[in-house]
């Protein structure tokens, strides 16, 4: 009789903890053509960044998600995206995109998120890129076009570092900090210098990563936030 | 009184023998322990073992010499093997587990590297990384051998096949900058890795007088600028320059 007490009080006990445990924090859906592993890899990536802690976040990524923390990124990354589906993108070498006139909550992927080997954070920031275009309240944050010429520090021409063209033109800049590049920019950068539970190469990755993705902001006042925010003394 | 000291000659002689055994065995145990189960020195395909299957390296011709490979070195091997398999950047045994690197650890990095398709960025990168982290524990020049080896690869022209142009889709423009990065990313993990040590070197001059293995990291450094990986030259080059007073 105590024995069977015992057993029955401790499956209550457990289930009452379960039930206490925080609500799923994955609430979008994948389509059911989402292939097993791409779907088991992009809920790896998310639990990932579930559990980050941070000691500390930047103006700007106070402004844009709140602390460096893995509720807060996967609660923003939930509050935009609904659905998850396969698609092209272009049938190039995309990971994902989003098409809003399609369905401006739901992100796509394409075989190259398994197929290709990105580093983790590589995913990630492509991800968190993609959900800041589901927001139609600002419009999607469009990007802006390259300037005309578009040159760098050292006032060369800005090429794609993968096919040498010209991004001069091109549909890939940003105006703001708060747009799709500069926002995943930002949050990178933030784990690269605040993480606290990030191994080393995920800190250095983050860091290789939104530096380059910072050469895609190119509005001067933009880039001065971001440098004050992040850069100052380097 | 002649067989009290024969008897504590013979005893002498026992108890000398006894100890001398006695640390033969302690020498051979200790020896079991760290013995190396193999030692290698060339890739299955007979090829030098650094550099087998890097890419078009002339240094990759260098025979480097006899290395011990242990259990723990293999024990490592198989780890990493289990880490890369997961894509799980953020493992903690990389850092728990890959610090103060043997000879035979490194060695064996090297033949994975070596090993891998030129797409498997993000594992080769990784290694990279792993040996360059390490340069302030473990760093020699051959080392750097390697890091010239990696640094002199043919540009990675496309993450499905690197030694195929593909062309850019419409949407490509969008992400172009995770992917140029990605395809460039064992050089752009070797950059960091090169400008954390020599930035450590600039600090520590002073104080400690520099490091001999600064010139091999500055000869890297050269060795990217001429690589032809647009990425990478301009780069590689603007740092040669910020360092090159430290060369020796």
């Amino acid at each position: 009789m105590g024995k069977n007490f015992s057993r029955i009080a401790a499956v209550l006990l457990a289930v009452s903890l379960h039930s206490l445990a925080p609500a799923a924090a994955f609430a979008y859906t994948f389509d059911s053509d989402v292939p097993a592993n791409i779907k088991t890899q992009m809920l790896d990536d998310l639990s990932f960044v579930g559990t980050i802690q941070g000691s500390q976040a930047s103006s700007l990524h106070q402004q844009i998600f709140g602390q460096v923390d893995g509720a807060t990124y996967n609660q923003f990354f939930s509050s935009r995206v609904m659905s998850v589906g396969m698609n092209g993108c272009g049938d190039g070498n995309a990971v994902a995109c989003v098409i809003p006139m399609e369905d401006s909550s739901k992100i796509w992927l394409t075989q190259n998120y398994i197929k290709f080997s990105h580093p983790q954070i590589a995913r990630l920031m492509v991800v968190f890129h993609e959900s800041r275009h589901t927001e139609d309240a600002n419009n999607n944050w469009p990007h802006a076009t390259c300037p005309t010429p578009f040159l760098d520090k050292d006032g060369s021409d800005m090429k794609s570092i993968w096919t040498g063209a010209s991004l001069a033109g091109e549909p890939a800049c940003d105006e703001t900090p708060f747009g799709s590049y500069g926002s995943s920019m930002i949050m990178l950068k933030n784990i690269s210098k605040f993480c606290t539970n990030c191994s080393d190469k995920v800190k250095m990755d983050a860091g290789i990563y939104a530096d380059d993705q910072f050469k895609r902001v190119i509005a001067p006042d933009a880039i001065a936030q971001i440098q004050k925010d992040l850069y100052a003394g380097q | 009184m002649q067989s009290p000291k024969k008897f504590l000659t013979g005893l002498a002689v026992v108890v000398l023998i006894v100890a001398v055994v006695s640390g033969l065995r302690v020498i051979l145990n200790t020896q079991n322990n760290s013995k190396p189960d193999s030692v290698e020195a060339t890739s299955p395909s007979g090829a030098s073992a650094e550099g087998a299957g890097l890419l078009n390296s002339k240094a990759a011709a260098a025979s480097p010499a006899p290395v011990p490979v242990t259990e723990r070195d293999r024990q490592l091997d198989q780890i990493l093997t289990q880490i890369l398999a997961s894509k799980n950047d953020n493992d903690k045994r990389l850092d728990t587990e890959f610090k103060n690197l043997s000879p035979g650890t490194k060695y064996l990095l090297k033949q994975k590297y070596a090993g891998l398709p030129a797409e498997a960025r993000n594992e080769r990168g990784t290694i990279v990384f792993l040996l360059g982290r390490d340069l302030a524990n473990s760093g020699t020049v051959e080392d750097f051998k390697f890091f010239d080896q990696v640094g002199a690869e043919p540009p990675c022209r496309s993450l499905g096949d690197c030694s195929q142009e593909t062309k850019a889709g419409p949407e490509d423009s969008h992400e172009e900058s995770a992917i140029g990065v990605t395809l460039s990313y064992p050089q752009q993990v070797l950059m960091h890795t090169l400008q954390d040590y020599l930035s450590r070197q600039q600090a520590s001059q002073t104080s400690q007088g520099g490091d001999s293995l600064v010139d091999p990291a500055l000869h890297t450094l050269q060795v990217m600028a001429h690589s032809g990986n647009p990425s990478i030259t301009a780069k590689a080059q603007e740092l040669s320059n910020r360092y090159s007073h430290l060369k020796q």
